[in-house]
């Protein structure tokens, strides 16, 4: 079944054309229309909107290229480089993600697969869920106290902890019954329906939720290094703001956006090739 | 009546409907002015005292009051047109009108002083941080890398034999502050009433007062919009007017005035009265001040290189303009 999927997806994707037949001037010109169509009119489009965005905030992206050349090579005026704040950014999102995939998917499994758990975590999710992950800000320092790193985590994990809570719940009571039963007639225990049935059907939902969760936390970022530090980008957006410097902030912002969709483009990638079956994924 | 008729007659209804509405609603009337200040800043008493003892409504004033979270914002604030006068810092007044190009004059002063470098109670009395030369190696918080605690931070560091770099410098809200204090990050340098709260809360214990490492420095400041102080001069002479007077009345009436205080910020007698008296209530700007702060923005590369003034005498003298306080002290 698999492999009629997997043909069916090479056939799809083109890619079945591409090995079986020369390279024809057909061919090429569609190549180009789909480097044109995703490659430069959405490059054209968002520098024409950085652009508004810039005009509108009373500067121009001359002074954000160049604001972007002297973070990089000369560092802000506390001495940090433009790379030094990316990598910061990239490990407090790493510590916050990680932990909001560690505790949200065995739980999530835990509520969709056991009506006792959903029972009881349910209610306390739903009524904590809705709470924006800004809003915890005040409160991180005091749970936190005086640990700056955990308490900007903390801001980052509540933004991706409950996306990939719901996702994982989700596909977990999406696992086919039949497949269970059958699992059962034939004598499999528990232990074995969770590894060889409910997580495999669960995981096109999981890694949806691995995605939209890593997009919201670092989403959160900006909000998170608000708290304080000295390095990292969201940071580097604050601060600039207060010093006057426009085309700091929207070169910061323009990064925070860039490294977000590698990332997430990352996550799809390594979606589409470890769920062949789901063919809904797109890079 | 046929269903497409009734449908239309509705949505010709809530067309009608609609514009009545706009046609009557009867928007409220513009301000006179709209004054910008900061949230629950102690510094910024006179403009609470002005409109707790009703002076705008004596003067015939309209005022139209727009909260702000720092100066910097106020500062875009100023920039988007949504304020024309406001109460803010010197330092992001300046700052933002160098490197943004926002057009706006100080005009008074606020306050001087109130700012203090604090400790973590705990390391305090433990005898482990008690001069500014033992936080050499430690961490310290602070509300900016451009801002007048900044500067005086580094000016205290300086006195201790010092440097900025022997310390790390953290940046955060001064209200994050007190809580965040460890062994390893034990001070942090805020203005009031942040300092007198932590203090209070038995948090934190001041190590110096601002006006120990820089007597009578500059603080907050009234600014105004100069394309509103070109077209409204009578408004503008009459806001400071009522400024200066809350100023006085503040110090003429301390206990009065901590009571508006308590009623505003929220909080007990105690640390209200600490940070009043850690303030000086004064609507004469300290030109010179301004002037050192000016080098320091420059020696520490926070202006943007070609907005740099060429003359930065000539440039404080269109930022500053004291006519209309300097007139009230020649007169009275």
């Amino acid at each position: 079944m698999f492999a009629v999927m997997r043909r069916m997806a090479i056939v799809e994707s083109g890619e079945a054309d591409a090995k079986t037949h020369p390279v024809s001037k057909s061919s090429m010109g569609t190549i180009h229309r789909r480097i044109i169509l995703k490659v430069f009119l959405p490059l054209i489009i968002l520098l024409i909107l950085w652009q508004i965005i810039a005009t509108l905030a009373r500067t121009s992206l001359i002074e954000v290229i160049e604001a972007f050349v002297q973070l990089a090579i000369e560092g802000d005026s506390e001495g940090a480089y433009l790379s030094d704040h990316i990598f910061a950014s990239l490990f407090r999102v790493l510590i916050g993600f990680t932990t909001a995939a560690a505790t949200a998917i065995p739980l999530g499994i835990l509520i969709g697969r056991y009506r006792l758990a959903d029972s009881i975590f349910g209610p306390v999710i739903e009524a904590m869920r809705p709470i924006p992950p800004i809003a915890w800000i005040p409160l991180s320092i005091l749970l936190f106290s005086s640990n700056m790193l955990g308490a900007q985590a903390f801001i980052i994990w509540i933004g991706a902890f409950f996306p990939i809570l719901i996702n994982t719940t989700t596909g977990v009571k999406r696992t086919e019954p039949v497949h269970i039963d059958a699992a059962k007639t034939l004598g499999a225990r528990e232990t074995q329906i969770l590894w060889k049935i409910v997580i495999p059907s669960a995981s096109p939902e999981i890694f949806a939720g691995i995605r939209i969760g890593f997009g919201i936390s670092w989403m959160c970022l900006v909000a998170a290094e608000m708290i304080g530090g000295r390095v990292g980008l969201g940071y580097l957006v604050w601060i600039m703001q207060q010093v006057g410097r426009t085309g700091a902030v929207i070169s910061s912002m323009f990064l925070i956006g860039l490294i977000g969709f590698l990332i997430t483009y990352f996550f799809l990638y390594i979606e589409r090739h470890l769920i062949k079956w789901k063919q809904s994924v797109s890079v | 009546m046929e269903r497409n008729q009734a449908v239309g007659l509705a949505v010709i209804a809530i067309v009608v409907v609609s514009i009545g509405f706009i046609a009557v609603w009867n928007p409220p009337p513009a301000p006179d002015v709209r004054i910008g200040y900061l949230s629950k800043d102690l510094h910024q008493l006179a403009l609470r005292v002005a409109i707790v003892n009703g002076l705008f409504e004596r003067e015939g004033i309209n005022v139209d009051l727009v909260e702000f979270g720092n100066g910097a914002l106020e500062m875009d604030g100023f920039l988007a047109g949504q304020i024309d006068m406001g109460y803010l810092g010197a330092a992001p007044a300046m700052l933002k009108r160098i490197n943004q190009d926002i057009l706006v004059t100080i005009l008074a002063a606020v306050n001087l002083e109130g700012s203090a470098i604090m400790v973590s109670k705990e390391e305090y009395d433990a005898g482990h941080v008690t001069t500014i030369a033992d936080l050499a190696g430690m961490g310290v918080f602070q509300p900016g890398p451009s801002t007048v605690q900044n500067f005086l931070l580094r000016l205290a560091l300086n006195q201790s034999g010092l440097t900025y770099d022997n310390i790390t410098a953290y940046t955060t809200s001064p209200s994050l502050m007190a809580n965040s204090l460890t062994a390893s990050s034990p001070a942090f340098i805020a203005w009031e009433p942040f300092n007198a709260k932590a203090e209070y809360d038995g948090l934190a214990v001041p190590l110096i007062q601002s006006g120990e490492i820089w007597p009578r420095h500059p603080c907050c400041v009234v600014a105004s919009d100069n394309t509103y102080l070109a077209e409204h001069p009578d408004i503008v002479g009459k806001v400071l007017d009522i400024h200066i007077e809350a100023e006085e009345w503040i110090v003429n009436n301390p206990a009065q005035a901590i009571a508006i205080a308590i009623d505003w910020l929220e909080m007990d007698e105690t640390p209200v009265t600490t940070a009043f008296n850690n303030i000086i209530f004064d609507y004469n700007v300290n030109r010179t001040g301004l002037e050192m702060y000016l080098d320091f923005l420059i020696h520490e590369n926070q202006l943007i290189v070609d907005k740099i003034p060429a003359d930065t005498s000539a440039f404080l003298d269109s930022f500053i303009n004291t006519t209309h306080v300097d007139g009230l002290l020649f007169c009275c």
